[in-house]
């Protein structure tokens, strides 16, 4: 069964491809005549056998020398590698070298060194870059801010996604594109545009890849007898400049010494990064990260000429950073900032701060009220952690509307919330959470001062928008504002109690029934990931928690084969999004303290035309290893998945003729992969 | 050398004549450009030969080699993506041809250059991964995406390729 997509592709590839033309043929039968012509003439000239010269025996001992000589040399030109560590020589094979294009053969070495030590440093593995690259690679300013930049890069990356991401391991792909690459002697320059993307799997299904990052870059790689060796990385752009040594976590990861600190200039980097933090957070948080900077700066053992040059800079920066706050709205950003910080410290104490001084309950504030009142209430019944602290900056971002009577404002806001966590046998923890969000505020400019008379939070995915949506669906049947406040609240209340009344039940579970749920929980997530893999993604979380085995080998394989089949184009996609997947025991099988194994009914919702479930029974076993229980069994006994049914007819034939499970189960995808090609093209 | 090196070498590249235009022809999108990437490709390949550890590569080698060049050929004419403008004549007179084949030019490189290789010149995923050195599931999602690409264009939506 062939796609018309195929077939339409197939047409319009031949479309574009144009039918050789008489120019190539003629091109193509002229180069391959040459080039036969230069192999004729190469194996003409290599000497006849049974040639002798009857001069060479008078010249033989005087020439031996200087041919000695000069083979020497020429393995070190011809191999200047050999020269590279050779003082006197290696100045000399350098300076004399031609520069030319590197060899294929070197061209592929040099890729897979690069992709060797890039990898490295997104992943923070710094012995395995070491590997890669000449000695104190970490004191090179350059190579400093470029492992900087890598990791931020990717890994900084998903914290500003709201999409699930796989895990980084396998997320990283790195293209090196337009490669070029010159040597002289023993050293190599190495120019190519850098593509670095995060393979991702979204939410609701669908793979994408993100280009995160598109740099050109400039590597310089050294060559000695053991080997090629990069000694310089050069990431061409200015943001990896935003980057500095500021007590994030990255610094920790990085070997470097004091003499690497001290080496990187952090004038231009800290200049660019509080901007950066600046435009986005404010000015005043971009004030307190300058003097916070200043402070460190002060403190450590840099050379004294070195810290003032630094200091002076950092001085001017926050001179003209002060100069920018503009003092007339600083009213309005203390009542802003004043709301929030009380905001936020109800949900510390568990108790809802009072604010009838600075703001007036009507409509436009209302919902404000109860989100407050949410977040305090769940920290007094015990259902958050308290913080220990409340720390908020705030900022009038943008002027909306002013007159005598009133003003209305953006508000940009940084917040700040330390919690102190302690993980089993370790010692305390300080966990920040912290973010930035704006809120559009009307203030009141009354006799008695100022008031705020609107809230209106602009961020989406967050409580604050449920509670709105709720409330204007009570509204729309008729509600007054108050009446539907009260009624999204009396919500909010007992979803906490019910959560309240979950953890309690959940706190009188035994082990046993613990271990019995998490494994029968397993059946829901598998036939969930099954589903989202059959959209066409073949990375499947499957196998996060299934362990390969001879119950398990043909499952995995299946799950393979239904996302190949939508790639290849010889099935579409089901549904458009697989949303969730739930389980419900119905017969324990089998119980030990090792292993469970259940019939189960899963049920997995998903949105094609409109809204369907997908319900199947299937037999788990389960195999109870704390922290991470593993799928070690499964069977299909209403044999509604893809491909299963299929392998396992072909599986058996291979074993029948004498092949182990592993051998058999691979053949069998492969019998079937290639199958699904041959349907693809037409066969 | 030996002469039976040289001549696997021969055999080899007229038996891919045609695959090597086209592919060249699917990076360049000119039949100038792609001409000469041949030519120059051919002429490196030879030059190179005894680096070449096994003729089992020569193959993947050579189209390494070629997509270099052709780069190389790009960044010297510094081309965006402008349509071909050497379309044939009788390809010109069916309008529906014209706007196929603008699909597909109209593709990024890497997108094109697979499907190039999967429909015109019918390799499998697999030889296309060893070919162009990337993993064959990238293959897959570079034809997927190939396709989803074309056939918004031929719906009517728009995209940014």
């Amino acid at each position: 069964m062939m796609d018309n997509m195929e077939k339409l592709m197939k047409e319009q590839t031949e479309a574009f491809v144009p039918s050789l033309p008489e120019s190539y043929s003629k091109m193509f039968e002229a180069t391959v005549s040459n080039l036969k012509r230069r192999a004729a003439d190469s194996e003409k000239n290599k000497p006849a056998r049974g040639e002798r010269s009857f001069a060479k025996p008078l010249l033989a001992a005087a020439a031996a020398l200087v041919l000695l000589f000069a083979a020497a040399i020429g393995i070190l030109f011809a191999r200047p590698a050999l020269a590279a560590e050779i003082p006197g020589v290696s100045g000399l094979v350098y300076s004399v070298a031609p520069t030319k294009e590197a060899s294929e053969a070197d061209a592929e070495r040099i890729k897979e060194l690069i992709e060797e030590a890039f990898h490295s440093l997104i992943f923070a593995d710094y012995d395995r870059a070491e590997r890669c690259f000449r000695d104190g690679y970490m004191t090179q300013r350059e190579n400093y801010l470029a492992a900087l930049y890598l990791y931020s890069a990717f890994n900084d990356y998903g914290d500003f996604t709201s999409d699930v991401r796989a895990e980084v391991g396998e997320a990283a792909q790195l293209e090196l594109g337009e490669l070029r690459m010159e040597q002289k002697a023993f050293s190599y320059t190495v120019r190519f545009t850098l593509d670095i993307m995060s393979v991702y799997a979204q939410w609701g299904g669908g793979e994408d890849t993100e280009m995160i990052g598109s740099k050109e870059c400039v590597v310089s790689i050294w060559e000695n007898t053991e080997g090629m060796f990069i000694e310089r990385i050069e990431i061409l752009a200015e943001d990896h400049q935003y980057i500095i040594e500021d007590g994030q976590p990255l610094i920790e990861n990085i070997p470097s010494t004091n003499e690497g600190f001290a080496l990187v200039p952090i004038d231009e980097a800290i200049r660019d990064y509080i901007l950066f933090y600046s435009r986005h957070y404010g000015l005043n948080y971009g004030i307190d990260m300058l003097n916070g900077i200043i402070a460190e700066l002060e403190a450590i053992p840099a050379a004294p000429e070195d810290k003032a040059v630094r200091l002076n800079i950092l001085q001017t920066e926050l001179e003209k950073a002060e100069g920018k706050v503009v003092q007339k709205y600083l009213p309005y950003e203390q009542i802003a900032s004043e709301l929030i910080h009380r905001f936020y410290l109800g949900e510390k104490n568990g108790e809802m701060s009072e604010f009838s001084d600075i703001l007036e309950h009507n409509e436009d504030t209302d919902l404000f009220l109860v989100e407050a009142y949410h977040n305090a209430e769940s920290t007094a019944l015990g259902l958050r952690t308290r913080c220990d602290s409340v720390k908020v900056i705030v900022q009038l971002n943008e002027l909306l509307e002013e007159t005598d009577e009133f003003i209305k404002a953006k508000f940009g806001y940084h917040y700040e919330l330390p919690y102190r966590f302690v993980p089993d046998e370790a010692d305390e923890e300080i966990i920040v959470m912290s973010g930035s969000r704006t809120v559009t505020l009307t203030i009141e400019k009354g006799k008695n001062g100022l008031l705020i008379v609107a809230v209106e939070p602009e961020y989406e995915k967050e409580l604050y928008s449920m509670i709105r949506a709720a409330a204007e669906k009570y509204k729309q049947q008729g509600y007054s504002w108050q009446e539907a406040g009260q009624m999204v609240a009396d919500e909010l209340h007992q979803k906490n109690l019910r959560y309240l009344e979950w953890l309690e039940n959940e706190a009188k579970k035994t082990p046993e029934e613990r271990a019995r749920e998490t494994a029968i929980g397993l059946a829901g997530e598998l036939m969930y990931q099954y589903w989202h893999s059959s959209r066409g993604i073949p990375d499947s979380a499957v196998n996060h928690f299934t362990e390969r085995t001879e119950q398990t080998d043909l499952f995995l394989w299946d799950t393979l084969l239904a996302a190949e089949s939508v790639l290849l184009g010889v099935r579409e996609p089901l549904f458009e999004k697989v949303e969730c997947g739930t389980e419900e025991l119905v017969e324990i099988l089998e119980e030990t303290d090792e292993i469970i194994k259940a019939l189960i009914h899963t049920s997995v919702e998903v949105k094609g035309d409109g809204i369907k479930h997908i319900e199947q029974d299937i037999i788990l076993t389960v195999r109870k290893d704390e922290p991470e229980f593993k799928i070690i069994g499964f069977e299909n006994p209403s044999e509604d998945c893809l491909f299963l049914k299929e392998l396992e007819q072909i599986a058996e034939r291979y074993k029948a003729q004498g092949c182990s499970w592993q051998d058999a189960g691979r053949m069998a995808y492969e019998e079937v992969h290639e199958r699904l090609e041959n349907l693809a093209n037409g066969g | 050398m030996d002469q039976r090196t040289y001549d696997r070498f021969f055999s080899s590249i007229t038996d891919l004549r045609g695959d090597l235009f086209a592919y060249a022809f699917s990076i360049t999108k000119t039949r100038e450009d792609a001409e000469d990437a041949v030519h120059n490709a051919m002429v490196k390949a030879f030059d190179g030969l005894s680096g070449l550890r096994s003729q089992n590569k020569l193959k993947p080698w050579l189209f390494r080699i070629l997509k270099n060049e052709c780069i190389s050929i790009l960044r010297q004419k510094k081309r965006f993506a402008p349509l071909p403008e050497d379309i044939p004549a009788a390809e010109k007179r069916d309008e529906s041809g014209l706007d196929l084949a603008n699909c597909v030019a109209a593709l990024g490189t890497e997108l094109r250059e697979a499907v190039v290789l999967y429909y015109k010149l019918g390799y499998s995923t697999a030889e296309i991964a060893k070919l162009t050195g990337v993993p064959r599931s990238t293959v897959m999602s570079r034809l997927a995406r190939a396709r989803e690409l074309i056939r918004k264009q031929l719906e009517g939506e728009n995209y940014d390729g």
